[in-house]
């Protein structure tokens, strides 16, 4: 509310300023500003013909220019102690978030809770100034009990909102090993949760650890407020993963990140492949939580180009992004265009191809094909999964080989390996696992 | 006498123990009722402010809807652009989707001439009853439904001093912020409003509605998993294991939130899974509306504190048994030990009696022989001899005395009927004694009335009178006299016959006058009196008198009377003829 009313008066004393800054000192403006590229995998396209076209819609934090200058932030630890979490696994989780504070100083804000039947505050929020005492709070967790997953992010949120500022990372780290069993426990639910706190600028991280939690939740309560995800096998691999966590955690740069997406011209989206987002008419939107510094996130629009005359050019779509630096604590816009060309030669189309574009678009394309057969597999049509990733495999393998991209190779072998791996009863709850953690990934570019 | 000891210590016992018992018991419920009474209490107002922070959550909730209705209309200009509703949606993390019914009943949003994103269109094929029956959302009509009316100014009078105080600033932060308008608060005071609970997706959907000033229905519906996360963090956590300051209330109890499908959709406090499961929560509390099908269930671990509580009264009541069982027995050992030692003292009087008694049978035997054998001149052997027959008569009559006080104890008294006279018996006692007592400087003054042949038995009299006689010479010799008074009367057919003894000594109090009967007392233990004495004469006399159907009184002389003195009454029955019924009659 506050936000709405403000920004734009705010908006209207700093933009002149902003300029002004900008023409000044070009540089530095640059150095502190998020990157928008709109690249068309096919800027040349065929004329006199309708064709789908991929566009690539990139996003890149700036560099972080001093290390020391980063955001603070406002994280809760959300840990599963229930039961399931017994012996080694709670002492490498205790050990992993105790390793993971210690990156944190003074300016930052941290609160750990841990939830079993019940959920305990263990540590409220609070200034990360006495390390020692937060480490022995952790270290009083046991495991027992079953697992209040819901309240045990409510809560966690909750301290985050003692502290929650816009210009604070703000995130909820949630590590569970098993099934919420007690409160909501459906996918939809959590979703909605996680869409609930991604309006407040809140994301939540999940951590799956072992093979007894549920990978739907994880990565649609991760999904729904751009947060990360990682399926953890062995409890060991904990402790590099709430690094990289953390990593990513302390090298935010841009916060509230709405990319909308106008289509112009009888151009019709069709898809936004990746991410949650909302097409009204001709117009797409979807957001961001966060830019992390020197990461480029990426969507990627399907479109339908209706049938254009050669020698033409046409505004394909329009790009409207906006977001919240976390350096200069402003509400920034960044807007583009991508236009396309239509001709009737090959081998201009072929030459203007962008191999990068395409390449991303091609991975999205056959990630989502990899959805669909995880789909497919759990309705129990595992011949259709299996063909599903076959058609994809054979997809990226003709892909791969026209933009000779050894990525593309390198998923395609993925595929069939997935596509083996599909038959593999007692394997496949790992396999989902595994499969939907690297989904996610890839859907949202996640660096680890 | 030996049986009824014990069971007198016995009822000592068990009379206050179970006193202590019932009364400890009664207590003991008594406290368990309060205790649980107040629990409930406890309990409820527990339950019950748990429930008045949810219906201040859903005001706060409202207030703020209307608020934002508000400013939704201003900003809008009254026509709800798609835009800015959206955009709304957006930013509003509480808020689900928003709907817009104009006046006539007709959809504004989503709208209806433009297409809808995913949300919209599911939201509105899930509330299409209930946007087509624009009626729902009349006041009237929600009057049953929605206690807003009720519960608004209940929430005012809750002194919850965070919400309060939110709640205050929130208020202050809109009037500052919408003061341009003319009257803003009033305003919302009639905006006819209320909350839905529409069940849609399997779930409870809540819902907020108001009529803005143009006549439109604005409606909020809430994203439920975020209501009942907000919920959520109402309530406390649980306290952390291994925290000491974790509260009593905690440690004893778990609450339970329950959503509408009867899930536990969350849990605080310190009850043990597995018990709570299976037992019946202590009290339910269903909450009030727009979240009526849930309700809070309460669960109580055992109590310890009653358990106590009769573990307490237990072992009172156990150590004060043993104590007084202790006691007892300690005193009836003490009772036994000292009877023990009487009749051992008794047995042996009795043996030592009867060896005394042949030997000195054979002395007066002997002394008499040769007071006949003895010359009239031997003057003084004469009376050295008396003196040794009297003395030996003395003797025989102690330990004829000490021999009928046991046989009395032993098998009671008995009575040898025989037909004489009782004055001449009294003559020949006081034959007997008057060289004794004249050696005292005792007088006998005898006045005999009784000289009516009768049935009774001498010797009984005979050791009644050796008994008042020789008291008399113990304690009464600077008397000078003793009276005996002897009368008989007829009463009713039966001859009663009366012996008064009376001496003119020190007398005997009123106080003592009837422990003097009781055996093994003595007038005066004190040695330096001079005066010997067993203590069992006049407790026998008086066995023997009451044996004889008679009694045995001291009387009392009136205060007045200027001459001191012990006056002892004996009665005695002594029928004219012969008292068959009489010699067998067994005695106490």
């Amino acid at each position: 509310m506050n936000t709405q009313l403000d920004i734009p008066m705010l908006r209207r004393f700093i933009r002149p300023f902003g300029f002004a800054l900008l023409s000044l000192l070009p540089a530095l403006a640059q150095a502190n500003q998020v990157s928008l590229n709109i690249n068309l995998a096919t800027p040349v396209m065929e004329a006199e013909q309708s064709h789908r076209a991929f566009i690539k819609v990139s996003l890149e934090g700036f560099k972080q220019q001093d290390k020391q200058a980063r955001i603070p932030a406002n994280v809760a630890i959300v840990l599963d102690k229930s039961g399931s979490m017994g012996g080694d696994k709670i002492k490498y989780a205790r050990e992993a978030a105790i390793m993971a504070i210690k990156r944190l100083d003074e300016r930052d804000i941290v609160s750990v809770v841990s939830y079993d039947s019940k959920v305990q505050v263990v540590v409220p929020a609070t200034q990360v100034r006495n390390h020692q005492s937060i480490y022995n709070a952790i270290r009083n967790v046991h495991a027992n009990g079953n697992t209040a997953l819901f309240a045990g992010v409510s809560k966690g949120a909750n301290e985050l909102r003692k502290f929650l500022s816009r210009n604070k990372v703000n995130r909820v780290i949630l590590m569970s090993d098993g099934l919420a069993n007690v409160g909501p426990q459906t996918a939809s639910e959590l979703g909605e949760l996680g869409a609930s706190l991604a309006k407040e600028g809140i994301s939540v991280t999940t951590i799956g650890l072992g093979l007894g939690y549920n990978e739907d939740l994880m990565t649609r309560l991760a999904g729904f407020s751009d947060g990360n995800h990682a399926f953890v096998e062995n409890a060991e691999d904990l402790a590099s993963v709430f690094q990289y966590e953390f990593g990513d955690v302390l090298s935010v740069v841009a916060q509230g990140v709405n990319i909308e997406i106008r289509c112009r011209n009888g151009v019709k989206p069709i898809r936004l492949l990746g991410r949650e987002s909302e097409i009204i008419g001709n117009r797409v939107t979807t957001r961001l939580n966060q830019l992390y510094s020197e990461q480029e996130k990426f969507v990627i629009l399907e479109v339908e180009v209706p049938k254009q005359q050669a020698e033409t050019e046409l505004e394909l779509v329009a790009v409207n992004v906006s977001y919240n630096n976390l350096f200069t604590q402003n509400q920034e816009n960044l807007s583009g265009q991508s236009v396309a060309r239509f001709s009737l030669s090959q081998q201009e189309v072929k030459a203007a191809r962008d191999d990068k574009a395409l390449e991303a678009a091609v991975e999205q394309v056959a990630n989502e094909f990899s959805k669909n057969a995880i789909e497919a597999r759990d309705s129990g049509d595992l011949e259709g999964a299996k063909k599903i990733l076959q058609d994809s495999a054979s997809y990226l393998g003709s892909q791969a080989q026209s933009l000779s991209s050894p990525r593309l190779q390198e998923q395609k072998e993925e595929a069939l390996q997935d596509a083996d791996a599909l038959d593999t009863e007692q394997d496949w709850n790992k396999q989902r696992k595994e499969l939907k953690a690297r989904q996610y990934k890839r859907a949202t570019q996640q660096k680890y | 006498m030996k049986k009824r000891a014990p069971l007198i210590l016995a009822i000592i016992i068990a009379l206050p123990l179970l006193l202590l018992v019932w009364f400890g018991v009664r207590f003991q419920l008594d406290q368990q009722q309060v205790a649980a009474h107040q629990l409930n209490n406890l309990v409820t107002s527990r339950l019950q402010s748990i429930d008045q922070q949810f219906q201040e959550h859903f005001f706060l909730l409202q207030q703020r809807f209307i608020l934002q209705a508000q400013a939704l209309q201003k900003e809008t200009q009254g026509q709800y652009n798609v835009e800015s509703v959206r955009r709304f949606i957006g930013q509003s993390a509480a808020v689900k989707q928003i709907f817009v019914l104009s006046k006539a009943g007709e959809r504004r949003f989503p709208p209806q001439d433009q297409p809808l994103n995913q949300h919209e269109q599911d939201f509105v094929e899930l509330t299409r009853n209930l946007l087509s029956a624009p009626e729902r959302f009349t006041m009237s009509a929600m009057d049953p439904v929605i206690p807003k009316n009720v519960t608004s100014p209940r929430y005012l009078g809750v002194n919850s001093d965070e919400l309060q105080s939110a709640r205050l600033s929130d208020s202050v932060s809109s009037k500052a912020r919408y003061s341009a308008d003319a009257s803003p608060t009033e305003r919302e005071e009639e905006t006819p409003h209320g909350w839905i609970a529409w069940y849609a997706e399997a779930g409870l959907q809540q819902i907020f509605w108001l009529e803005d000033s143009d006549g439109n229905t604005v409606g909020f519906a809430l994203n439920s998993s975020r209501l009942l996360s907000d919920l959520i963090n109402l309530l406390p956590s649980s306290a952390v294991a291994g925290d000491a300051v974790a509260t009593e209330q905690e440690v004893s109890s778990e609450i339970r939130l329950v959503n509408d499908r009867g899930e536990l959709a969350y849990s605080w406090g310190q009850g043990s899974d597995s018990a709570a499961g299976v037992s019946k929560p202590l009290q339910t509390l269903p909450l009030s509306h727009p979240v009526t099908s849930w309700h809070l269930d309460y669960y109580a671990v055992a109590q310890p504190a009653v358990i106590t509580g009769w573990l307490g009264l237990f072992t009172l009541l156990l150590l004060l048994a043993v104590s007084l069982s202790t006691l007892a027995y300690w005193l009836y050992r003490e009772h036994s030990r000292e009877l023990r030692v009487a009749e051992q003292r008794v047995n042996f009087v009795n043996q030592v009696s009867h060896e005394l008694k042949t030997p000195l049978t054979n002395v007066r035997l002997y002394t008499e022989m040769l007071e006949q054998e003895l010359a009239e001149d031997e003057v003084v052997a004469q009376r050295y001899l008396g003196v040794i027959g009297s003395e030996a008569g003395r003797l025989s009559r102690l330990i004829e005395n000490v021999l009928s006080f046991s046989r009395s104890k032993r098998e009671g008294v008995s009575i040898r009927h025989q037909q004489g006279g009782v004055d001449k018996c009294i003559a020949q006692v006081v034959e007997l004694f008057t060289p004794v007592l004249s050696t005292r400087n005792l007088k006998i003054r005898f006045t005999g009335n009784a000289g009516h042949l009768c049935y009774f038995d001498g010797e009984a009299l005979e050791q009644v009178l050796n008994n008042l006689l020789s008291n008399c010479e113990k304690y009464a010799a600077d008397g000078q006299f003793v009276d005996i008074r002897s009368w008989q009367k007829e009463t009713s057919g039966i001859l009663y016959s009366y012996i008064r003894v009376s001496d003119f000594g020190p007398g005997v109090s009123v106080n003592e006058s009837e422990k003097l009967f009781e055996p093994f007392y003595r007038g005066s233990n004190k040695l330096t009196d001079g005066v010997s004495g067993t203590g069992i004469g006049l407790g026998l006399a008086r066995d023997l008198a009451r044996a004889h159907q008679g009694d045995l009184i001291i009387e009392q002389r009136p205060t007045d009377e200027v001459v001191s003195g012990a006056s002892f009454l004996l009665s005695l029955v002594t029928p004219v003829t012969v008292p068959t019924m009489m010699n067998d009659k067994p005695d106490d």
